[in-house]
């Protein structure tokens, strides 16, 4: 009997204990985790966000001022853009199945989201403090709102993603359409305008402040207004209100003096004020100055030297900016470069260099008048000679003339345009001989391209000058050698020369060149663009508008030359003046509709044909970089750049949906047209 | 030796002690000798008074001539007992000397087989389970267990990667799931194991192996058993006089056969070929390193092609294989008296590769001490250290492909025109592989590749009988695995060389061919495993029909890892003979890519609860009910407990009334049906629910301030909270069957296995927004079936006094079929160089090779010949997608192959399936013949229907310069060439090439996945035992030599060097480290099998050895 009554006890014990089976056997992770979420986790995690937007070469590393951003526009063209390559993503120098470019720029625009989602999510517990916290969410939003805005214009419909992967149990997202992707961005970016600090407390362009949320609700409410599948004029006023608060608030103001800095060519240069904010961002100063223009800078730090603290560091996580896109350095020396190597990939179209009025100047910023040499010469190469016969006469620098010469048919160079006579030269007629490099019109990266001489050799000019200043330059001796125009030359906004902080050698390709997303000069912009349109009273009138633009007029002459008014027209083409390869153009396009679409590419076949070849050449000289496509295509590359995206609007003016997505999300999502 | 001295002592003291006991009891001396039926007398055997029990127990053991005494009353029966025997019984009558005869148990079918938590008779067993017999086992000369088990137990294949010295094999149980480790639980000593390494343990200190099949027998192991379990108990104590054994082997395995490479001329014909298509700048390099004026010693000839015609040059493989030596000692010491028992062992193995500069060595001690203190109460203590350490190298690539004119003394002057290139300011040649100045005997001789795994377990075991028909039992345990890997490259060697340049005629720099220069790793994983074990048994015996065992028990398993890396780069050279104590001097804190610095650790616990209620009715009905509820921490508090009930009935016909007329035949009958589910949370990492944010990589940093990066942490990994274990339902029919008086035995099981939701990583939408770079989440993706028949026969041939003759043969037949996977997607594995080599298909086989069909080759009729000499192919001549607009058009020579899907070009979607690397038959025989105190035993594996990628001919044989100076296969010679058109072997590429047409991976064909359907003579072994007569005059127990020989022949139509081959892995897996260890890259598992990739490889070992017993 005592046996079977211990028995039972046993089994009773047993079976109780089996009811543990509800017990949670859960452990505490030895990692950062959700189990205990915290303030340090969220800093992380937003640090994360902001670091994503650097952390490939799809972002601002290099696509979305170059593969993705940077063609398709009347600002700047790829010039190894391919016969073979026969649609724009091809023209993007990327391909839709294996290229990475496209599905990077998603994937690291959907990584931003989650990483702010994720903030997002732990706010709701962690205890901290409210107006700290405010500010982190405030940020997650505001980023979130961006990087779901950049999707939308380059994807078009796409998922609005503000659940947390891991709290959501059915993966499948349907495509939002690019309305209420839009109309999401913009109320979460007024929502965290209160949450955020102001730049006066932040004191770095790096962090998204109460005026960058601002500004990027400007610019996705003037999406929604102009586009034409959104329309929603009402956004006209919202943004002329927003404009004006912010501008009002005078937090920032444009940079209006000039800049004198010392280069890689060791000469202190004297620069014009426009130019003070990309030598900041090539020398990463992101300090907050009395009155900033920069209001949001994505930071780079990662220069890949060869040697020293950041030795190595994987490209995906430097800037291109100043190799891909600069003044040409042809140097392609590994390792060796003391101005830094640049084979200028991406190159103007002579439509930016023709909205350029005389004296503005923007013009020779941005579109670089000078290349390097080599690595054992620092000194610029100015494209045209300022060491004209010396008996010519000496000008000082600013009396100098300045000549660009255009290829025109058949005939390598029979004009010259004088865009400066220049004053102080002797009067008379004199003989120029300008010698190229390799019958290649441009420099390459194999060789120093033009240098003007006084020597027996090279193509003869004959200059002729008037009253000490010059009034024609004609070629009178045949010569295969090439000449420069603006196709040829680089970009220059962002110089490598005025890199600092680097140890040689240098890095052939990557560098550290910060890149402005937003700025005060765009705020002005948009203002006064939303000014025109505006229904109701509030917010800035034309007339605030008129003041915004000469504002930026004033900047850009280095004096007054004010308007008294202005239209749409004259803000489209001051935007790509001021704003031009800070990667908004095509954005700007496709929201201006297919119209205004048409006629920039229109102007671009034109401009070709005066500046670039007439579509008849085929000669060696024309086939080289800025020329002509191979053999079999007479499209000059320039228009070829923007010639799919015309021939199939509906189809170019978006991105395909990467393939893999479409794959791995197969329930709910489809191709666009016509991918 | 102090403690072991001692323990001795305390061992003796007892005996003495129980001796003393029984001679309080005095009734009557009664003297005897206890022999075999070879008239051998039995040393160790014991003789105890039936009915004497506990601390009173009366018993005594036989000496070293099988004598004993014992005290005894007038019809007292005395039970004699010794391992191996039959138990005799006997009367204690007026005669004082008793001889008794034991009998050898042929069939051991009263035998304990180890089943989980328990063990049971081989007659009651309703499962199926299979027992090793590790008297085979232990007469193999291999260092590791597991490579004398493959092919020996039905419905368990073993698959060494290779013959690399302490290679882990892969072990599956009746087929595999798609999982990442298709592996079994391994239980240790009552330890359960993940990720176990066989190649740890001493062979020789293994007392039994049991390996447990089908879903009954798993079920009590729950969530961690689907695919099987093998249980290993090591040696313990036995009732007996001290018995000290000493064993040592010498065993030399000799030199392996490898494939022929080119010779110097057939070598530099061919790069003069290669040399010639690339241009005139590439040949003038050639034409400088092999046929220009060169020093050859100390003359100064003019070189031609021909001058190579008389040279030997350096058979690479030659200069780096040799004989290798092994060597082995086992000492132990075994022994106790019914109260204490002791068991000390100590194993060392030194052996040498037959690869230069490869090695194991391995360390083993043990010693377990089971004391009674009461009547109810008895103690067991355990402990073990298992030490391995292997020493491999990279070399067995690089000597087939290293150039047979380099070296010292040489023709070949490749670094001196390399030097000439560089001081006369030349560029350094373009993308130049530093392997070419490192051949592969100096790269054997500095590179080093050390892992060393220390595993230590400790066990304590109480074991409490009350109320007669209770035991209950309460263990402790911790195991404790450290995998310590070192990784050194000094500057001789590919890996870190540094070589000089001049970038001008007066300027010297030294320029790191390797960016990482001088290089070293340091990487260890500590893992540690905590057990408490209770379990309650019942046994009762209610009359004559009715036996009832239950057991109800309750486990916890604490386990946790970490792991520590440190990465050192461009350590300073001039100190590199300080190896990895120059690490300090390193570059890697302060610079540099890559992660230099790495920790990572987790933990995890499982609770289960388990029940298990034998019931045999009337010795013919047997009846099995399982149930284990097991608690996992790495699931989500909602979905931790899971449940896996099996039952099982055992039908012995030989009980029944109508098989009473075969008993002469038939002596022993069973019918078996099980059934039941269990689980494997293997494939799911620990906290595989919990969002983790990790990589703290700098590249997720930011900059601010513009001065300071701030660290960013980043969702990594995607947690999947609906994450469960995969479950495998399994049905099993059995039979056992014993004729003839046990002369014929046979067992025969068929089984059908559904393994649902097995776990694989599966591919997500990117916009779910994490940064791992496949953006895969583990999930229950898809069902596999397996099913298949074993089969076990043993057959006595001859039994007579002088000569016993034993045959047994097992075989299995598997196949596995994949009911549903990742919604009906195919599923790629991909091997080497990121080609993709495999496929899992809905409806088919796990794991099928996948490639293309090879179709000859191009000739000169599918082509127009240009004016100028070009080649165009016609247009209904099939030709390659990517060649279609190419500037390098396909040439007459290359390889051709079939446009399956017919849309007239080559792609990837001509691809096809091409067999499975899954033999579906598989097994071994073995004999034994043994005549007075000789034996010999003879074993033979065999496998059937797989198929082997020979990825060395495909690199090898096939792709011309698929190196930059690469050196090919002896048989390349007879490549296309415009004189020698009719081969199949294709025409040399450009380096630019790479492996094949177009693309720089060789391209899977089906020509070269080959069937490795193979007979091995495995094993042959001679032993003589020194009769004991002979050594009771030299004072020994026993004493035996043996002869053996291991890997004797090889029957197989595959054209490699052996099929029994899967070397995916690579030579730093984590593997054997006792935990599972899961990321988004790994993918190994049994879909990537039978890969023949310079593997190590097997050769014959000829072995020999001594036993002797004190």
């Amino acid at each position: 009997m005592k046996t079977k009554y211990f028995l039972q006890l046993i089994i009773l014990v047993l079976l109780l204990s089996n009811s543990a089976c509800n017990d949670d056997l859960s452990l505490i992770s030895t990692k950062p985790s959700l189990q205990v979420p915290s303030e340090a986790l969220m800093n992380g995690m937003l640090t994360t966000a902001y670091s994503t937007l650097t952390t490939d070469r799809s972002t601002y590393g290099y696509g979305l001022w170059g593969a993705i951003n940077g063609c398709d526009t009347d600002e700047s063209f790829y010039k190894d853009t391919k016969n073979s390559e026969v649609n724009t993503i091809g023209l993007h120098n990327c391909n839709s199945t294996t290229t990475t470019h496209i599905q990077e720029s998603w994937r690291a625009f959907y990584q931003i989201i989650e990483s702010c989602n994720i903030v997002i999510d732990m706010a709701k517990t962690v205890k901290m403090d409210e107006t700290k916290k405010a500010n982190m969410v405030g940020q997650a939003m505001s980023l979130r709102a961006f990087a779901h805005f950049m999707l939308a214009v380059h994807f078009g419909p796409v998922p609005i993603k503000i659940i947390p992967t891991h709290l959501m149990t059915n993966l499948d997202l349907p495509r939002d359409p690019i309305k209420n992707v839009c109309a999401f961005a913009v109320k979460e970016l007024r929502d965290a305008v209160p949450m955020l600090n102001e730049i006066t407390t932040t004191r770095t362009t790096t962090y998204i402040t109460k005026s960058v949320a601002e500004g990027l609700s400007m610019r996705v409410g003037l999406f929604m207004a102009s586009h034409p599948d959104i329309k929603d004029s009402v956004m006209y006023d919202s943004v002329a209100v927003w404009g004006k608060q912010l501008i009002d608030r005078n937090v920032h103001d444009l940079n209006t003096s000039p800049l004198t800095v010392t280069g890689g060519s060791g000469i202190a240069d004297q620069l014009p004020a426009y130019a003070r904010i990309f030598i900041y961002n090539m020398q990463n100063n992101v300090a907050f100055n009395p009155m900033s223009e920069s209001m949001w800078d994505c930071s780079f730090f990662m220069k890949s030297n060869l040697t020293g603290t950041y030795a190595s560091w994987n490209s995906s996580y430097v800037n291109w900016l100043g190799s891909y896109m600069g003044v040409d350095c042809a140097d392609g020396d590994y390792g060796k470069s003391k101005i830094g190597y640049s084979a200028t990939h991406y190159r103007p179209q002579a439509t930016l260099w023709n909205k350029y009025a005389a004296g503005d100047l923007r013009r020779d910023w941005n579109i670089a008048t000078y290349a390097y040499k080599n690595n054992f010469d620092n000194k610029p190469y100015k494209y045209i000679s300022d060491t004209l016969p010396a008996a010519m006469g000496t000008p000082s620098i600013d009396k100098r003339a300045k000549l660009l010469f255009v290829v025109k048919g058949e005939k390598l160079v029979d004009e010259t345009v004088i865009e400066n006579g220049g004053s102080g030269y002797t009067d008379g007629t004199w003989e120029m001989k300008v010698v190229g490099y390799n019958n290649i019109f441009i420099p390459s990266t194999s060789a120093i391209t033009i240098a003007p001489s006084s020597g027996t050799t090279g193509t003869k000019f004959n200059v002729v000058v008037v009253g000490g200043s010059i009034v024609s330059v004609k070629m009178v001796g045949a010569s295969a050698s090439g000449y420069m125009n603006v196709y040829s030359r680089g970009i220059g906004k962002w110089r490598r020369e005025y890199e600092i902080n680097y140890t040689s050698p240098r890095e052939q390709y990557n560098g550290s060149c910060n890149f402005p997303i937003l700025r005060y000069a765009d705020v002005l912009l948009m203002t006064a663009e939303a000014a025109l349109f505006k229904k109701g009273n509030q917010g800035a009138t034309i007339a605030d508008g008129l003041v915004y633009l000469n504002k930026i007029r004033y900047r850009a002459f280095g004096k007054r030359v004010d308007i008294s008014t202005y239209d749409l027209a004259y803000i489209q083409d001051e935007r790509s003046r001021e704003l031009c390869f800070e990667g908004v153009r095509r954005m700007d396009l496709i929201r201006w509709g297919y119209d205004k679409y048409k006629a920039v590419y229109d102007k671009i076949v034109v401009d070709t044909k005066v500046y670039g070849s007439d579509g008849t050449d085929n000669s060696t000289a024309y086939k080289n970089d800025a020329g002509r496509n191979s053999v079999g295509n007479n499209e000059p590359k320039p228009i070829y750049a923007i010639k799919a995206l015309m021939s199939n609007y509906t189809k170019y003016s978006l991105m395909p949906i990467p393939n893999a997505e479409i794959g791995r999300a197969s329930n709910t999502f489809y191709q666009n047209p016509g991918w | 030796m102090h403690l072991f001295r001692k323990r001795i002592k305390w061992v003796l003291m007892l005996m003495f002690f129980s001796i003393s006991t029984s001679m309080i009891a005095q009734k009557k001396a009664v003297y005897g000798t206890v022999t075999d039926e070879q008239k051998e007398p039995i040393i160790g055997a014991s003789v105890v008074v039936k009915g004497s029990k506990g601390a009173n127990v009366v018993g005594t053991i036989t000496d070293i001539d099988g004598r004993f005494t014992i005290q005894a009353a007038n019809n007292a029966t005395l039970v004699i007992s010794f391992i191996g025997y039959e138990s005799t019984e006997v009367k204690v009558t007026s005669q004082p000397v008793i001889n008794i005869i034991l009998q050898d148990k042929s069939i051991q079918l009263t035998d304990a087989v180890v089943i989980g938590y328990g063990t049971v008779k081989r007659k009651d067993l309703t499962g199926a389970v299979s027992k090793v017999n590790m008297n085979e086992i232990n007469s193999v000369p291999v260092s590791t267990i597991d490579q004398a088990l493959s092919g020996r137990i039905a419905g368990v294949n073993i698959i060494a990667a290779d013959a690399a010295p302490g290679a882990q094999a892969q072990v599956t149980i009746r087929g595999g799931s798609l999982s990442q480790d298709a592996s079994p639980l391994f239980v240790i000593d009552g330890f359960p194991m993940e990720n176990f390494d066989m190649a740890t343990l001493d062979p020789k200190n293994i007392e039994s192996i049991d390996i447990l099949k089908d879903a009954s027998s798993i079920a009590i192991y729950g969530s961690r058993g689907a695919n099987g379990v093998m249980i290993i108990n090591t040696k313990q104590g036995v009732m007996g006089k001290p018995k000290v054994d000493y064993s040592y082997n010498f065993s030399m395995t000799m030199e392996p056969q490898m494939p022929k490479m080119m010779g110097p001329y057939e070598y530099v014909k061919m790069q003069q070929e290669i040399a010639t298509k690339e241009g005139t700048s590439t040949y003038s390099i050639f034409k400088s390193m092999y046929l220009d004026n060169g020093k050859v010693g100390t003359e100064n000839i003019q070189r031609t092609l021909d001058s190579y015609k008389n040279e030997a040059g350096y058979n690479w493989p030659d200069i780096l294989m040799s004989n290798a030596p092994m060597k082995t000692h086992n000492l132990s010491m075994n022994g106790g008296t019914a109260e204490t028992k002791y068991n000390l062992n100590f194993g060392y193995v030194d052996q040498t590769g037959t690869l230069l500069n490869t090695s194991m060595k391995r360390y083993n001690a043990q010693a377990s001490l089971e004391q009674r203190l009461s009547k109810a109460i008895k103690l067991q203590f355990k402990a073990t250290h298992n030490n391995i350490t292997t020493k491999i190298n990279s070399v067995m690539n690089n000597m087939r492909q290293y150039r047979p004119t380099s070296g010292i003394g040489g023709l070949d002057l490749l670094a001196a025109e390399l030097d000439n290139d560089m001081t006369s300011g030349g560029d350094l040649e373009y993308g130049i592989d530093p392997s070419i100045f490192v051949n592969p005997l100096q790269q054997a001789e500095n590179e080093k590749n050390i892992r060393k795994q220390a595993t230590t377990q400790v066990n304590a075991k109480l074991e409490w009988r009350f109320l007669k028909d209770f035991i209950f039992t309460s263990s402790v345990g911790g195991s404790f695995i450290n995998t310590n890997t070192e990784l050194f490259y000094n500057s001789k060697t590919v890996q870190g060389l540094l070589q000089d340049i001049w970038t001008s005629k007066d300027k010297v720099a030294t320029r790191i061919l390797n960016v990482n220069g001088v290089n070293g790793l340091i990487d260890n994983q500590d893992v540690t495993n905590l057990l408490n074990e209770n379990l309650l048994n019942y046994r009762k015996k209610f009359n004559k029909n009715h036996s009832l065992d239950v057991l109800l028990g309750l486990t916890y398993q604490y386990g946790e890892f970490k792991t520590q890396t440190l990465r050192a780069i461009n350590m300073t050279p001039e100190f590199e003979y300080l190896g990895l104590y120059n690490l300090s001097s390193a570059q890697a804190f302060t610079s540099s890519a890559g992660t230099q610095t790495g920790y990572n650790g987790s933990s995890n616990q499982l609770l289960s609860y388990l029940g298990r209620i034998n019931y045999t009715l009337m010795d013919r009905y047997l009846f099995t009910v399982n149930f284990r509820a097991d608690g996992s921490s790495k699931f989500i508090k909602s979905n931790q407990w899971g449940y896996f009930p099996s039952g099982a009935f055992g039908w012995r016909l030989i009980q029944e009334p109508f098989m009473k007329g075969l008993k002469s035949v038939v002596s022993d009958a069973k019918v078996r049906i099980s059934t039941g589910t269990v689980g494997n949370q293997r494939g799911v990492n620990d906290f595989s629910y919990l969002l983790e944010l990790g990589q703290l990589q700098k590249f997720r940093a930011y900059n601010f301030d513009g001065s300071t990066l701030i660290n960013g942490l980043a969702q990594y990994f995607y947690p999947n909270p609906s994450l469960t274990w995969e479950k495998t339902t399994e049905y099993n029919i059995g039979t056992d069957w014993s004729l003839f008086n046990d002369r014929f035995t046979l067992t025969a099981d068929y089984y059908q296995r559904v393994t649902s939701g097995f776990l694989m990583a599966k591919n997500i939408p990117y916009y779910a927004g994490y940064f791992n770079g496949s953006n895969t989440r583990y999930e229950n993706v898809g069902n596999v079936l397996n099913q298949g028949v074993e089969l076990t026969v043993g057959a006595t041939l001859v039994k007579t006094k002088a000569v016993t003759w034993n045959v047994n043969v097992n075989s299995s037949y598997n196949t596995n079929k994949i009911l549903d996977i990742a919604q009906g997607n195919d599923v790629l594995a991909q091997s080497f160089e990121n080609n993709t080599v495999w496929i899992a298909k809905k409806g088919s086989s796990i794991s099928q090779f996948y490639g293309f069909m090879s179709d000859g080759l191009y000739q000169y009729d599918d082509f127009y010949t240009n004016p100028n000499g070009t080649y165009i192919l016609k247009p209904d001549v099939v030709n390659f997608k990517s060649l279609k607009s190419a500037n390098n058009p396909v040439q007459p020579g290359d390889r051709k192959y079939k446009d399956l899907n017919g849309d007239g070009v080559i792609d990837d979607n001509d691809r096809t399936t091409l067999g499975s690397p899954i033999p579906f038959l598989t097994g071994g025989v073995s004999t034994n013949i043994s005549w007075k105190g000789f034996s010999v035993q003879a074993f033979f594996q065999y496998s059937y229907g797989n198929k082997v990628l020979n990825y060395n001919a495909l690199k090898f044989g096939e792709s011309g310069k698929y190196w930059n100076r690469g050196n090919m296969y002896e048989s390349f010679a007879n490549r296309w060439t415009p004189d020698n058109t009719n081969t199949d072997i294709p025409r040399i590429l450009e380096y630019t090439g790479g492996g094949d047409v177009s693309v720089g991976t060789p391209r899977v064909t089906d020509k070269f996945v080959e069937d490795g359907s193979f007979i091995r003579f495995k094993t042959l072994s001679v032993s003589y035992t020194v009769p004991k007569k002979t050594l009771s005059k030299i004072k020994l127990a026993n004493l035996m030599f043996t002869l053996s020989a291991q890997n004797i022949a090889l029957w197989t139509n595959y054209s490699g060097q052996d099929p029994e081959v899967s070397n995916y892995g690579g030579v730093n897996q984590k593997r054997g480290t006792g935990y599972t260890e899961l990321t988004n890259t790994t993918s190994y598992s049994s879909m990537t099998g039978g890969m023949d990739n310079a593997a190590y490889p097997r050769s014959l070992t000829l072995n020999g050895g001594v036993n002797i017993t004190f």
